[in-house]
């Protein structure tokens, strides 16, 4: 293939590509920012942004360890500014009574704790404990220092066991 | 994992699968919500592409926004709440201007004024070249009671004052321009050049020029804005109309009633003379109380 044919089978593979990561990601960052934030409309929105801006940016982070993690950041950056004057809300809608037999069940005092932690602990609670990241991907993420993410999450442990009176 | 581990784990997996799930649905890039304010050089949101994506089914249409870019291209523009739409920015000015008075509600016991010059637009504290004008530059005038240590973590890292070095005397300064220099100087990755005295309008004050860094990821600052310092009226964000590789020429004007920052940029892009003119322009500004422009 010569220069512009060459060309467009590349950007088509980049297309194709970002519509895997699309297809594998969104419905997980949705609901991370979801559990994150409190609410599940700005977590649509702040979902469909970071994905927008993640294929506007696809070349750059497509290289990237975790892009996935550049997209879950970059919903809560969009979605901070619609929380300046406010605190993150309590998830509240969840109604466990709905849930199909065979789903499991959330604890919802646990839930309620999640979302009493601060600003700075929810994400990284989020990303490690429903995102599964490891605590390294959770670093990456974030762009801090691994021992950072290790301490918020031992600080958030200690806070929600306190408010649930169980042991870490 | 300890069980108290497994039970937030679990409990947080059964939480999000009770969310209740979103339709497919056409896709619109960003809501309409004014959020950024980063001064006229991000101000204008431009269409500039929609890639149809096949999913599950559907038809998904994400349009992707740009614009005018510096670095590697890849960083999107932003909405601006108070900077002008590409109309506006573009808009023919009228043959009557004969200067730009900058003065804003917090710096009444100053005024700024600058020259008209052809080309050349204002838009509340930022005066600027038009955006069709080859490499982008202006200036933006500012009251600022501190400066962030941090401009990319600007939410968490704090503000300095007053943190002056012996080891860094300004000439010509006494301690006024360098306790906000000084500090500007210290965020990271900024170049900043060695600071001069300079005089605006017989004021005295000092002059740096620092950089923003090129490699710059916008979207993983705090809500997306490299913010330098902060807007004493608390009327914008502060001064946050950055973007990646953009040169900045602060200066500080020192006069008996309160600091005065004019802070001139270029993009990357700007060649040498759009350098000279934002400079003849620069050296043209006229800083003073109201009662002295009558």
């Amino acid at each position: 293939l010569a220069g512009d044919d060459q060309g467009s089978v590349s950007s088509m593979a980049s297309q194709r590509e970002f519509t895997d990561f699309y297809t594998e990601w969104r419905d997980s960052i949705r609901r991370a920012l979801a559990l994150t934030i409190g609410d599940i409309t700005i977590a649509d929105d702040a979902t469909e942004e970071a994905m927008t801006r993640a294929l506007a940016s696809w070349a750059k982070i497509r290289d990237y360890d975790r892009p996935e993690g550049w997209v879950y950041r970059v919903g809560l950056n969009w979605s901070r500014g619609l929380f300046r004057k406010r605190r993150y809300e309590i998830l509240t809608h969840l109604d466990p009574d709905s849930a199909p037999a065979e789903t499991p069940v959330p604890d919802v005092d646990v839930i309620d704790a999640v979302g009493r932690l601060s600003r700075q602990l929810r994400p990284i609670v989020i990303a490690r404990y429903y995102l599964d990241w490891s605590t390294a991907d959770v670093a990456a993420a974030f762009d801090i220092p691994e021992g950072t993410v290790k301490s918020r999450l031992s600080r958030a442990l200690t806070r929600l066991a306190q408010d649930l009176g169980a042991t870490p | 994992m300890t069980k108290f581990e497994d039970r937030l784990r679990a409990s947080l997996h059964a939480a999000a699968e009770l969310l209740p799930d979103t339709a497919e649905r056409i896709v619109t890039p960003a809501p309409p919500t004014p959020r950024r304010v980063r001064g006229p050089l991000v101000g204008v949101t431009v269409m500039v592409g929609a890639v149809a994506i096949p999913l599950l089914g559907s038809l998904l249409w994400f349009s992707a926004l740009g614009g005018p870019r510096t670095g590697d291209g890849a960083d999107s523009e932003r909405l601006v709440e108070s900077s002008p739409t590409a109309e506006e920015a573009n808009a023919p000015t009228g043959p009557n201007e004969i200067e730009f008075v900058i003065g804003r509600p917090h710096l009444l016991y100053a005024e700024v004024h600058a020259p008209y010059r052809d080309g050349w637009v204002q838009h509340d504290n930022f005066v600027y070249r038009r955006l069709d004008s080859g490499g982008r530059i202006g200036f933006s005038v500012w009251h600022t009671d501190g400066v962030y240590a941090d401009p990319c973590h600007w939410e968490t890292s704090g503000t300095e004052w007053g943190a002056i070095e012996d080891s860094q005397p300004i000439p010509g300064d006494d301690g006024h321009a360098a306790a906000f220099i000084v500090p500007l100087m210290n965020q990271p990755n900024r170049q900043p050049s060695t600071p001069v005295e300079a005089r605006v309008s017989g004021w005295g004050g000092a002059r740096v020029e620092l950089s923003v860094p090129a490699d710059l990821d916008l979207e993983l600052c705090d809500q997306g804005r490299y913010t330098a310092w902060t807007d004493i009226s608390d009327t914008t964000e502060g001064n946050s109309n950055h973007e990646p590789g953009q040169a900045d020429i602060v200066i500080f004007v020192d006069i008996d009633r309160g600091g005065v920052i004019i802070d001139g940029w270029l993009t990357a892009d700007a060649s040498v003379s759009d350098r000279v003119e934002l400079e003849e322009m620069l050296v043209s500004i006229e800083v003073g109380f109201p009662e002295d422009f009558g």
